[in-house]
């Protein structure tokens, strides 16, 4: 299986976290930790890019839904971006536009604070 | 046992049997004036052969065969004791006289012969007794030739006696006239005996308290002893029996050697006896505490342990074990001697603190003899105790990862030595081995319940699904479900409204494992008792996401689809929440549609959303038709590029397949999973559902 890496660059008050390879069961831990300190330093406006993810499956998912409510309590957002064909399919089969702002383009996502 | 008591009743009767004879003999010989005195070698004979079955009767006794040092020490003085008190009534009682002019002395009144008869019965049994008691000691730690000395001595006095006998010749080691004969073997013998004497290693193992206790019973013990001839034995044995005289001459010789060779080696080994104590005594502590660390996991217990024989081995009066913790990895007291426990709290918030934190980082024991003079600070303030020297080590395992820090102080300055700083790393070695072996332990017992706990998942999952196909008019449908390695949370399900009516439930529990068991086993139990009260896909979902919701877990959610097909009208309803969607083969026109209304999973939302997003399709079925109804483990299926199976490659086995029976299309479709996969293992459960109306 191919590795999954989170990295967290602070933009202004935005807090952008780049995920790349794969996003399962085994590698949720480790995105839920970085979502984790992020929202431990009160920072509570963020865009999830998903540009260099290859794959998600429905634990991954869970990750965001674990959050959303404390991020939107403290007035701020998860928003996602970047979305490759195959990642954004299994977004829209569960139904998570409905849910979630999803934008083509991170700066795009950033300007919606 | 029986046999022993008769045999040692026999022996006793032989010996006060030849022992009245000889003095009878030694009557005679007083009466007759020496008329015996030819029969004197049998005489001399019978008195050897006396010694020997006293010999043979002592030995058969269990305090002559004691291998404990201590009681065989305490016979022998018994023994010496005993046999003074019997002399010195003996002398009053008889007040012997010997005329000594010539060897072997003699008498001419009753009263002394038959004071050296009772003399001689007493001592030969004294110095049997001292021989077989002195043999314990000496193999006490048994050597190659201990053995072979012993006997071969015991032959030579035998030699000696028998040279005396015939010699006439004091035992004086003058080498005088005849006298060169018997002295010569003498002498050999004594040199054997010097040889044994030499044999007391059992002195080394006693403590300390106990080597001066006995260096100074031996100091007494050897003055008692040189007297001991002299008083008792010297003239009314050698009158009795000149073998007599040599076997106990030769004993007292034994003695005198044995306890002043003893008392040497206790006093040689005073000054080094601390330090062999401590020694043996770390000896005893490090095997004490590998057994136990084999045995004890409990990180707590453990250190009660440790600090326990701390205490004991170093002579600490205070000593405790400062642990990491593994939740918050602060250093935690873990256990404690001789501190009580508000102490131990004063302690844990005080001052030390700085101490472990600069022993944490540098990893090396500190070591203070004068805590006061060499420390700036006050480790111990507001605590009862006071402390004058100290030692902290930190606990290091493979790895040099830091288990946390072992102290030990004394209420006396210099309290403590390199000695017992290299023991307490040799402790705090110790503790991180046992701490990595319980670590180690915990995390396979650990895995294995995990294990076990999926298996058990793994059967609740299997039971929760149907156990048989169910039947409809005109329709034909078959299932297939394949688990991966860990349990993933595939369900499905059916129900009936009617005989015409069936319910097709098929969803995806997100996370594995027993959580996802635990929701799939929730989930069929409410759609089972909605669908008996509500009938459109749509509203039964609603319902059960109203429910469910509340229960799941924040992250958790569960894909679902209802369908409901009458038979009837050939009509089937049904609505998505998040599932994958539902392949449609249309007979008539040869062509797949793919059916994904609008709707998100259960558990993502509360109702608002979930109930606005939910949209519910209809779509007629018409004969030949096939419905395909699957999980993400289906479509998700990956090859080792990573590239998924996909519903494309679905849809085209279907257009290819359409026609054929549902038992025929689902292994087609399985076949070609795992040749697409190939080699690859299913990361996900995968099921299917193939409906067909045939007619």
């Amino acid at each position: 299986m191919n590795g999954f890496q989170v990295r967290h660059v602070a933009k202004d008050d935005v807090s952008i976290l780049y995920l790349s390879g794969f996003l399962d069961a085994h590698t949720v831990p480790q995105f839920e930790n970085a979502l984790e300190e992020v929202i431990k330093k009160k920072r509570y406006k963020i865009v999830v890019n998903f540009k260099d993810l290859d794959y998600i499956s429905s634990a991954g998912l869970g990750v965001f839904m674990g959050f959303i409510e404390e991020v939107r309590a403290n007035g701020g957002d998860i928003k996602l971006s970047n979305l490759s064909k195959r990642v954004y399919k299994v977004f829209d089969l569960l139904g998570f536009p409905a849910l979630f702002e999803i934008y083509d383009d991170e700066q795009e996502a950033c300007s919606k604070f | 046992m029986k046999r022993i008591q008769v045999t040692r009743h026999i022996l006793l009767g032989l010996i006060v049997s030849i022992n009245l004879i000889t003095f009878f003999s030694d009557l005679l010989n007083l009466k007759t004036l020496g008329f015996f005195n030819s029969l004197e070698y049998l005489h001399e004979g019978l008195c050897s052969f006396s010694v020997w079955l006293v010999y043979l009767y002592l030995s058969r006794f269990k305090i002559f065969n004691e291998t404990d040092v201590k009681k065989n020490l305490k016979y022998i003085i018994l023994n010496l004791v005993s046999v003074y008190a019997l002399v010195f009534i003996l002398k009053l009682i008889f007040n012997p006289t010997f005329i000594v002019m010539d060897f072997p002395p003699q008498s001419d009144n009753l009263k002394s012969i038959i004071f050296a008869n009772i003399v001689s019965f007493i001592g030969t049994f004294s110095m049997i007794g001292f021989i077989l008691s002195l043999r314990n000691l000496i193999l006490y730690k048994y050597k190659k030739r201990t053995k072979l000395y012993f006997y071969i001595t015991l032959v030579l006095v035998a030699v000696t006696a028998l040279l005396t006998v015939m010699l006439k010749a004091p035992l004086d080691l003058t080498f005088k006239g005849s006298g060169i004969y018997n002295n010569t073997v003498f002498s050999v013998v004594l040199s054997f005996l010097i040889m044994l004497g030499i044999r007391n290693s059992w002195i080394t193992y006693l403590t300390r308290k106990e080597k001066y206790y006995y260096l100074f019973v031996s100091f007494l013990f050897l003055w008692a002893i040189s007297y001991l001839f002299d008083y008792a034995y010297e003239l009314p044995i050698p009158y009795h029996s000149l073998a007599l005289g040599v076997f106990i001459n030769t004993t007292w010789f034994f003695l005198l050697f044995y306890s002043f060779f003893a008392a040497l080696y206790l006093l040689l080994q005073l000054p080094t006896a601390r330090v062999f104590e401590r020694k043996m005594r770390e000896v005893a502590s490090l095997q004490n505490l590998s057994r136990a660390i084999s045995v004890e996991l409990d990180r707590n217990k453990l250190s009660a342990l440790i600090t326990n024989l701390i205490i004991e081995v170093t002579g600490s009066h205070y000593t405790w074990i400062e642990l990491v913790d593994p939740d918050d990895h602060q250093l935690k007291v873990a256990a404690t001697k001789n501190l009580s426990f508000t102490e131990t709290s004063k302690l844990e918030r005080g001052n030390i603190r700085q101490l472990s934190a600069q022993i944490m980082e540098e990893k090396k024991p500190y070591v203070f003899n004068d805590l006061e003079k060499e420390s700036k600070q006050n480790y111990f303030s507001g605590l009862k105790t006071s402390v004058a020297s100290l030692v902290g080590v930190p606990i290091i395992g493979a790895n040099e990862q830091f288990f946390g820090i072992l102290y030990a102080a004394k209420s006396n300055t210099f309290g403590f030595d390199p000695d017992d700083v290299n023991l307490l790393e040799a402790f705090a070695n110790q503790v991180a081995i046992a701490l990595e072996n319980a670590d180690l332990m915990k995390k396979s017992l650990e895995r294995e319940r995990l294990e076990r706990e999926l298996q058990i998942a793994r059967e609740v999952q299997l039971r929760l699904l149907p156990q048989t196909k169910p039947k409809l008019r005109h329709y034909t449908l078959e299932t297939l479900t394949i688990t991966a390695y860990e349990v993933g949370g595939d369900y499905y399900d059916f129900f009936y409204e009617e005989d015409h009516n069936l319910g097709i439930v098929i969803g995806d529990v997100s996370g594995k494992g027993t959580s996802a068991a635990f929701y799939m086993a929730e989930a069929k139990g409410i759609i089972q008792s909605i669908a008996k009260q509500v009938h459109s896909p749509r509203e039964i979902l609603c319902h059960a996401n109203n429910v469910l919701s509340e229960s799941l877990e924040k992250k958790s959610f569960i894909t679902l689809l209802i369908a409901n097909i009458d038979s009837k009208n050939n009509q089937m309803r049904f609505a998505r929440a998040g599932h994958c969607p539902v392949i449609h083969f249309k007979e008539d026109e040869k062509k797949v549609e793919m059916y994904q209304p609008s709707g998100i999973a259960v558990g993502l939302d509360q109702g608002p959303i979930f109930e606005k997003m939910l949209e519910e399709q209809t779509l007629s079925i018409n004969q030949g038709d096939v419905l395909l109804f699957y999980t993400d483990g289906l479509s998700e299926a990956m090859n080792k590029n990573n590239e998924e199976y996909g519903e494309e490659r679905l849809a085209q086995i279907l257009m290819k397949n359409g026609q054929q029976s549902v038992e025929t299309l689902t292994k087609i479709l399985i076949d070609d999973i795992f040749k697409f996969v190939e080699n690859q293992s299913l990361h996900d459960d995968l099921t299917l559902i193939l409906l067909k109306r045939t007619e």
